[in-house]
């Protein structure tokens, strides 16, 4: 009921800060479409896509989920950092008593206004490509949830050392790379060495970007990804992720209590 | 209500190097419906206090009590009935408006619905902030930025209130009107107050006692009414007059 009610107060602020400041979100799809679309007439100029297991939906779905991870990860650092900066930080935390609640409900939040933004995304480039997706409703939100929760043990990890370190520019840089480039978002991962690719497959979108693609562009049922064990893998690692997650964190919000940073910039 | 046993500090660098003692074993007890001031120069360790009370920072050792909660143990039930100003009027929202901050933070507290609608309007009533309920407190003066501040911290009607330096840079009316209010909160609503300062006349004027640390320890912790006289025979002895403020 509490959380239902953090969640409720981070959704308001969110969508009143959006309605307030809507500069933002609007360059954030200009900046988005430019580079789907550089990358699209790329592909199609090298004819990339006439390799029949590289379609344009191929591009579509892996390049709107690294969107996402991208919200999802860097949302909880940066939610930190931006608070520490206005100086609400310490104000919020003595409000709401468990960190992890707070990070939790605003994420949430931010998760549907970003969700609001790829739709608008997603209707553009379908508009402009042509390519238009069948997506599943149900079976993509169980697959979406289950990736988003990896994601989130990710965002908690970084959220808990920004709190000691207050940096985080350059690890999210890289990051950002190796979410675009090692995990089969825009490049397939068939080609890559057989390390990198059991590399690949420990990180959290890896998995649930495969199983996007089956039920989505070859139409497989939610039964048939659980039977074949793809399912069962990503549930794993979504789960690791997200207790390590949650155990990084609180071991650094303690150590943060301890040194006396919390509040510092 | 609050007990503070044998409260030591240390900040120490990156190596475990102690870099200064900032709390050194302090202990201090708050009856109900008490105004205690916290005094003492800069850096002596006031805000680590605070801090410490409000589970903000952890202490090398000892133990605060709230309520018979202990901070540290069982956070939650300590620090459900408490309310704390920072110092500094950046712990609020500037993007938002007077009433969208406390709506923001009484939903934190886990108020809402009628309950909270009806705190928001006594609160801007209460510190004079009603026709700046929809002003974004970007635009807010200083003066009427802490009086938010202030009214956040009583959003969640605690019984407790920390308050750090909260008078500091305010001007003259402004100050007036925050004493006034402390006052009130105290005496009608039984609200015990921890409030730290550096400005003895603010002690002086709404205090019951006075605790004065220096270098993180405690040196003097006295009834104000007690502290006044010493103080007036002091300043007797020294000059043959009866000083003005006492």
């Amino acid at each position: 009921m509490r959380f239902l009610l953090l969640f409720k107060a981070e959704l308001k602020r969110s969508f009143i800060l959006l309605s307030r400041y809507p500069f933002q979100l609007i360059t954030g799809i200009i900046a988005s479409y430019i580079t789907f679309m550089g990358v699209f007439y790329g592909f199609q100029g090298l004819k990339i896509f006439d390799n029949p297991s590289y379609s344009p939906g191929f591009l579509i779905i892996g390049f709107l989920i690294w969107q996402y991870a991208m919200v999802a990860v860097s949302d909880m650092p940066g939610e930190i950092m931006s608070e520490s900066q206005t100086g609400t930080l310490e104000e919020i935390l003595i409000s709401v008593i468990n960190p992890i609640h707070f990070l939790s409900a605003r994420a949430l939040a931010d998760l549907l206004i970003n969700t609001i933004w790829i739709i608008i995304f997603l209707s553009i480039i379908s508009l402009t490509t042509g390519v238009f997706l069948h997506i599943p409703f149900f079976s993509t939100i169980i697959i979406f949830l289950f990736v988003i929760a990896g994601l989130y043990g990710f965002g908690f990890i970084l959220a808990g050392l920004v709190i000691i370190f207050k940096q985080l520019g350059p690890i999210m840089g890289i990051l950002n790379m190796i979410f675009l480039l090692f995990t089969g978002a825009i490049v397939p991962l068939d080609g890559f060495p057989n390390i990198i690719q059991c590399i690949a497959h420990t990180l959290p979108l890896t998995d649930g970007l495969k199983i996007l693609r089956m039920i989505i562009l070859e139409e497989k049922s939610l039964l048939y990804v659980i039977e074949n064990g793809d399912m069962l893998r990503l549930t794993i690692n979504s789960s690791i992720y997200l207790l390590l997650g949650v155990v990084v964190f609180k071991w650094c919000y303690k150590e943060a209590r301890k040194r006396g940073v919390i509040g510092h910039y | 209500m609050i007990k503070i046993k044998e409260l030591t500090k240390e900040y120490k660098d990156w190596k475990g190097i102690v870099k200064v003692r900032a709390v050194d074993d302090l202990s201090l007890d708050l009856e109900k419906g008490e105004i205690l001031a916290f005094l003492g120069p800069n850096g002596a360790g006031k805000t680590t206090v605070i801090k410490m009370i409000c589970g903000l920072l952890l202490p090398d050792k000892g133990s605060i009590t709230i309520n018979g909660y202990d901070v540290f143990k069982r956070t939650d039930k300590a620090l459900k009935g408490i309310g704390v100003v920072l110092e500094g009027s950046r712990n609020i929202h500037w993007r938002l408006t007077t009433r969208e901050n406390l709506e923001y933070f009484g939903n934190l507290k886990g108020v809402s619905g009628k309950i909270l609608k009806d705190r928001i309007c006594y609160l801007l009533s209460f510190f004079s902030l009603s026709d700046k309920r929809n002003t974004l407190t970007k635009d807010l003066s200083r003066g009427m930025q802490q009086k938010l501040v202030i009214a956040i911290s009583l959003i969640g009607e605690p019984e407790v209130l920390l308050l750090d330096e909260p008078t500091t840079g305010l001007d003259v009316h402004t100050t007036i009107l925050i004493k006034e209010r402390l006052k009130t909160l105290s005496r009608d609503k039984r609200k015990t107050i921890f409030l730290s300062t550096h400005q003895m006349e603010i002690a002086q004027d709404i205090s019951d006692r006075v605790a004065i640390i220096n270098q993180g320890r405690l040196a003097i912790l006295e009834k104000t009414r007690d502290l006044n006289k010493e103080l007036e025979r002091v300043f007797l002895e020294a000059t043959n007059e009866i000083p003005p403020s006492l």
